[in-house]
């Protein structure tokens, strides 16, 4: 293991390519979704909820990046930012090339083909009264693709492409499906219009792992058939670890590290990401020696109406120092296409820790 | 050896539903020693919370317990009058729901509710006489209540005994419940997915904190979860369930170096590793219980399911002295008596485990050797 080059900083919203050089589906700079809390008679606004405060990623064509975090940190809200369904507060959202942030709302609608979203819960998210067949076809009537007709037969052949046969769930109500089944079909609606990207937003959470493993396989295959770029959000690490080739840790609406999803499994950098690494229950011993030593975090996730001074992150660390308080740690590369926003990476800061953990530079 | 706390014998359990009785709970065997962690392992729908509120006595007017016996301390707990499962209730046996948003009363603070468990321990009534007693206990029931809350770790206990749950966090509601459950100290604890709607650092803490209490008090604790690698981390004892059936029952240890049954092996697999990646799940879906498969219920998703396997039922066998599997795919001794006319019948011949190489039936060693060669994640 090469020790990181000069540590290069990146302010709020300059931009983090990863795999520098390659084609970039996704391009996001300093993706901002604040909530304003208005207070009193007159309704004014006195503060506002940073759900996503400045987040800043790309994703190459055709590759996964891996979404982290626990609940409350804004991974979701990230997602439907990136999407649009949520209208971002400030910065900006480049999918295939195109700024999805300047888009009149009739360029977006139409734009919308290209991207896609897979809910959470499959339940909620398919209308009880409506067939399975005409759920998958919704998408294609509203941008008008193909007539009646063809848009039967497009569902049949996409409820085969997602493994259910089409003879036997095209007449189906949801209610007739389990939880795996019915995810299916919110996957066979997403891909309906050929989509370039999609955002899954824990999509196998509401289910079994054994119902999970079969979903991820044909996340998989979907992606390499269809050459699908995924926006993957999840709070589980190790599912991620193995969907995912990028990986991004967000707490309190920020990334505070992201990198090749090997490498932050490998050499995390920043103190919260080790003690996710830590609390994964995991079923082996091997997978026990590939994580770290447990780490109890103190406390709880501050309020986000009324975040802590610096570091967001300094109230529950067990490496906070002074400086911590002082200063808001800006996202340091620690090593190749890898960031981590963590003030021991800065060589004047983390001269005035007490002592720098042996992890942060092995 | 020790007497059981806690030994359920061929529980079965029935609901009736529109379309007819579901046979949900299919002759489960389940012991828990004094002072032990069993956990109870299975995916949604496969009747473990039925199994804890057949325990409890809380399975609802639909429910029929048509065979079975839940023996505690010696004592049918089936046998008993609804009077005296009250009093069992919330005193000798005690339970942690799932869902620490949905389990408190939002009208009560948490004092209310804590103060009443120690009201109601071991009655059936209150009586006038008990009402005066607690009027002059107040003080000595509130100390009682802080005093758990500090065993929580809750770290401003008073201030927390007389707030109203909305104003905690999810982390501290599942604290307050623990609290409640072990205030009238249980002999035994039903812990019901306690960890699974918090965040991973969250749930580890409770995990850990659970662990410490009922060790401390000697508490057995019946542990239920979907989740190999939380069980891995609480218990000694593994049971895995399968629509309704305890398919495998073993040490822990044991269970992690040689899963035996089919079910136990597609399950971990499946679990997103760290080292080996993710396995290819597992196919189907969990039978109708209005109409279950006649022999093995797990045989339609089975990958080595033999047409034997769809006529004779697989009953639970000894492989090893702790490791009890139900599945023809292994030799060995009926594990319960009422077995042995079936057993009697002569072995199925469906061959040895297809994972296992000629003739070998899973000593340990072997089958690390086997499990560990990668075939299984190929």
């Amino acid at each position: 293991m090469s020790a990181p080059s000069a540590p290069e900083t990146r302010s709020d919203g300059a931009p983090i390519v990863l795999d520098d050089g390659r084609e970039q589906m996704v391009r996001v700079e300093g993706l901002k979704k604040h909530y304003p809390i208005r207070e009193g008679v007159l309704r004014r606004q006195t503060g506002a909820v940073k759900a996503v405060d400045g987040i800043s990623f790309s994703i190459p064509t055709g590759e996964t990046l891996g979404l982290v975090g626990e609940s409350g940190c804004g991974k979701t809200t990230a997602g439907k930012s990136v999407l649009r369904i949520r209208e971002p507060t400030a910065g900006t959202v480049e999918i295939d090339g195109r700024d999805v942030t300047a888009l009149s709302s009739s360029e977006l609608k139409s734009f919308r083909r290209n991207m896609q979203m897979v809910y959470q819960d499959p339940t909620s998210s398919l209308n009880p009264r409506r067939k399975i067949g005409s759920i998958i076809t919704e998408p294609m009537k509203i941008h008008d693709v193909g007539d009646e007709a063809s848009r039967r037969e497009r569902a049949e052949e996409l409820l085969d492409l997602v493994g259910l046969p089409a003879a036997d769930f095209v007449d189906r109500y949801p209610s007739a499906l389990s939880g795996g089944q019915k995810q299916r079909v919110g996957i066979a609606r997403a891909v309906s219009l050929n989509p370039k990207f999609v955002v899954l937003d824990e999509p196998t959470s509401a289910l079994d792992v054994s119902v999970q493993a079969r979903i991820v396989d044909l996340l998989e295959d979907l992606q390499d058939r269809l050459e699908l770029t995924y926006l993957f959000i999840s709070h589980d690490l190790a599912l991620v670890r193995n969907v995912a080739d990028w990986i991004g840790i967000m707490y309190l609406g920020r990334i505070v590290e992201i990198g090749r999803a090997e490498r932050v499994f490998r050499h995390p950098r920043h103190p919260y990401t080790r003690a996710l690494l830590s609390a994964i229950p995991v079923v082996s011993d091997e997978d026990e020696t590939l994580k770290p030593p447990e780490i109890v975090l103190e406390g709880e996730i501050p309020d986000p109406r009324n975040q802590p001074s610096g570091c967001s992150f300094r109230t529950r660390c067990p490496e906070a120092f002074d400086g911590c308080a002082n200063r808001d740690p800006p996202l340091y590369r620690v090593g190749d296409q890898h960031f981590a926003r963590c003030l021991l990476h800065d060589d004047e800061d983390a001269a005035a820790a007490t002592a720098t953990p042996d992890w942060i530079h092995e | 050896m020790v007497d059981p706390l806690l030994d359920v014998r061929n529980l079965h359990v029935s609901f009736r539903t529109n379309a007819g009785t579901a046979q949900v709970i299919n002759g489960v065997d389940l012991d828990i020693d004094p002072g032990e962690t069993v956990a109870l392992v299975g995916e949604t729908g496969c009747g473990k919370s039925v199994t804890s509120k057949a325990i409890l006595g809380l399975l609802g007017p639909t429910a029929v317990i048509p065979d079975g016996e839940i023996l505690f301390k010696g004592e049918n707990l089936l046998d008993l009058s609804g009077a005296a499962r009250h009093a069992t209730r919330g005193d000798d046996i005690t339970m942690i729901m799932q869902d620490p948003m949905t389990s408190l009363n939002p009208v009560f603070t948490v004092g209310d509710q804590m103060t009443d468990v120690l009201k109601w321990q071991g009655r059936r009534r209150l009586s006038v006489t008990d009402w005066v007693r607690d009027k002059f206990s107040d003080d000595d029931y509130r100390q009682r209540a802080v005093d758990m809350l500090r065993d929580v770790q809750i770290s401003d206990p008073e201030r927390v005994f007389d707030s109203y749950p909305v104003e905690l966090s999810g982390g501290m509601r599942q604290r307050v419940l623990i609290a409640i459950a072990l205030l009238s100290e249980p002999d035994l604890l039903i812990a019901d997915e306690p960890g699974t709607a918090l965040d991973v650092t969250t749930e580890s803490k409770i995990l850990a904190l659970l662990d410490d209490l009922t060790s401390e008090r000697g508490t057995s604790v019946l542990y239920i979860t979907h989740d190999l690698g939380v069980a891995r981390k609480v218990s000694s004892r593994i049971n895995v369930m399968y629509a309704g059936e305890i398919v495998e029952q073993a040490p822990t240890d044991v269970l992690f170096d040689t899963p035996q049954h089919p079910y136990t092996r597609g399950l971990m697999d499946s679990i997103p590793q760290l080292s080996s990646g993710i396995g290819a799940g597992i196919g189907g879906e969990i039978p109708d219980y209005t109409d279950p498969p006649a022999a093995c219920r797990f045989a339609d998703r089975c990958p080595h399911a033999e047409p034997t396997c769809r006529k004779v039922f697989p009953y639970p066998r000894r492989t090893e002295p702790d490791h009890t599997v139900a599945c023809h795919l292994y030799d060995g001794p009926p594990a319960r008596a009422r077995f042995d006319r079936l057993a009697a019948e002569g072995p199925v011949d469906v061959g040895p485990p297809p994972w296992l190489g000629d003739g070998e039936q899973g000593s340990s060693a072997d089958a690390v050797g086997v499990h560990t060669d990668g075939e299984e994640h190929a």
